[in-house]
């Protein structure tokens, strides 16, 4: 039933590979994983791209009925943002003359790096797998967002020519924040891929749903100011001392297709 | 000719995985297609260089997903030998029934084995995460069958499209062409 050679064989392939998972572990097979990934890149990509394009394809068929609505309801929200843009951009010609009135530096925007996803995974919690790495200027910790400035996650595991982004609602993203109105501090964790939950708000500070949570910028290297989400539900119990919230998230994961990664000042 | 399609097999299956299948969700489960392939191999394809080319797929994945490096691939080239010994010599038959049953136990033993070596890793690797025993088992159920029907049908599939490719071992080469009960 079972020859000395077939068993011999058997286990010096599971002595290997326990051997490469010390490697892995040791950081030694990052030539590797570069090659490994030049070779599956192009494929990767196209059958990304086209996934992408079909599910959107199929996603507006069966959605048809309930577009119009939206649509319709889109309008409204897109007339009341117009309003708000103008006076905005008032708000930052102002802010602007009186910098340099108060000889203050104007805010610099940090600079970004353009990357294409081409794959995902939910293991791990949840990430993305992006063409940029090390060739890039891209370093692990750095914050990845969207073109609307919403923030996608934070690189983990870069190599030279991709990078790992984990999501902000996965279980081990943890990213400082900030309620815009009320301004009230936190620290935002992922919720098993779903949601993300804000935590250490304490009891006497006042938070409303529906707020805008963004970045805060303390003793992270993203800068203030990228947006997580919406507030969707306040949760709080008499026996704990801290408040909690959860934040339904700004960015639609399922249709990315690009990102840009925040380059932290130091590193370029 | 042969060597060339398995190259192509190898690439491809890869690529889906990481850019399409890992997107997918059953009910919370995620297709795994090289598990599906793995085993439909290990139930069709006889010789020692099919063993290479789960071996070298499942690391090509491992080095492309950037997981946990060397996990999956453990736990494939693991499963894969363990039902191939079971189709050999226990479940020999290559009957519907007989290769359902090799496919089911495969997948269990791949959640199995998959969740025992995250738990280890965890405990030695602080850096490693692994969510609970909990939500690894209210995930079991939709992985097993997801897995199941993704296995069940490249199993078929390889075995109608590629049959000269796929020769089966030998001694079963009289009953080469797998046949389902009401055929």
């Amino acid at each position: 039933m079972f020859s000395f050679r077939s068993l011999k064989i058997f286990f010096s392939i599971l002595a290997v590979i326990l051997l490469l998972i010390f490697f892995g572990r040791l950081g030694w097979l990052g030539a590797p994983k570069n090659i490994a990934f030049k070779i599956i890149e192009p494929f990767a990509s196209l059958f990304f791209n086209s996934h992408e394009f079909l599910s959107g394809q199929f996603a507006t068929l069966f959605t048809l009925g309930d577009l119009i609505e939206e649509s319709k309801n889109l309008r409204a929200h897109n007339l009341a943002l117009i309003g708000e843009n103008s006076a905005l951009r008032e708000k930052e010609e102002e802010n602007k003359i009186l910098r340099r009135r108060l000889e203050l530096p104007l805010e610099k925007r940090p600079e970004s790096e353009i990357a294409q996803i081409i794959g995902s995974s939910s293991q791990d919690g949840g990430y993305l797998i992006v063409n940029k790495g090390k060739n890039g200027g891209i370093s692990d910790g750095m914050f990845a967002v969207t073109s609307q400035n919403f923030l996608v996650g934070k690189g983990v595991e870069g190599n030279l020519f991709y990078s790992k982004i984990l999501l902000i609602t996965s279980n081990q993203s943890i990213v400082n924040v900030l309620s815009q109105e009320t301004r009230v501090k936190g620290v935002a964790k992922g919720n098993q891929g779903l949601s993300l939950i804000m935590e250490m708000i304490p009891i006497a500070e006042e938070i409303k749903e529906g707020e805008t949570v963004i970045t805060s910028g303390l003793n992270d290297s993203a800068p203030q100011g990228i947006i997580l989400g919406v507030i969707s539900k306040i949760i709080f119990r008499e026996t704990e001392i801290f408040k909690k919230a959860e934040i339904r998230p700004a960015v639609d994961f399922e249709s990315l297709e690009k990102i840009f990664i925040l380059k932290n000042p130091d590193s370029s | 000719m042969k060597m060339a399609f398995f190259a192509i097999l190898l690439v491809f299956t890869v690529s889906l995985q990481l850019a399409v299948f890992s997107q997918l969700r059953f009910f919370g489960a995620v297709p795994d297609l090289i598990l599906a392939l793995s085993l439909a191999l290990a139930i069709l394809k006889n010789g020692s260089g099919v063993k290479w080319f789960v071996l070298i797929m499942a690391v090509f994945y491992d080095l492309t997903a950037n997981l946990f490096f060397g996990l999956f691939s453990l736990n494939i080239f693991i499963v894969f030998c363990f039902i191939r010994w079971l189709s050999r010599y226990i479940l020999k038959q290559s009957g519907f029934w007989a290769i359902t049953l090799s496919l089911f136990i495969g997948v269990l033993s791949f959640e199995a084995l998959a969740g025992i070596f995250k738990k280890i890793s965890s405990a030695i690797f602080s850096d490693y995460f692994f969510s609970n025993w909990p939500d690894f088992f209210s995930a079991l159920p939709a992985n097993l069958i997801c897995n199941f029907l993704l296995s069940f049908f490249v199993f078929y599939a390889l075995n109608d499209f590629f049959p000269d490719l796929l020769r089966m071992a030998s001694k079963r080469k009289k009953r080469a062409s797998l046949i389902l009960p009401d055929d």
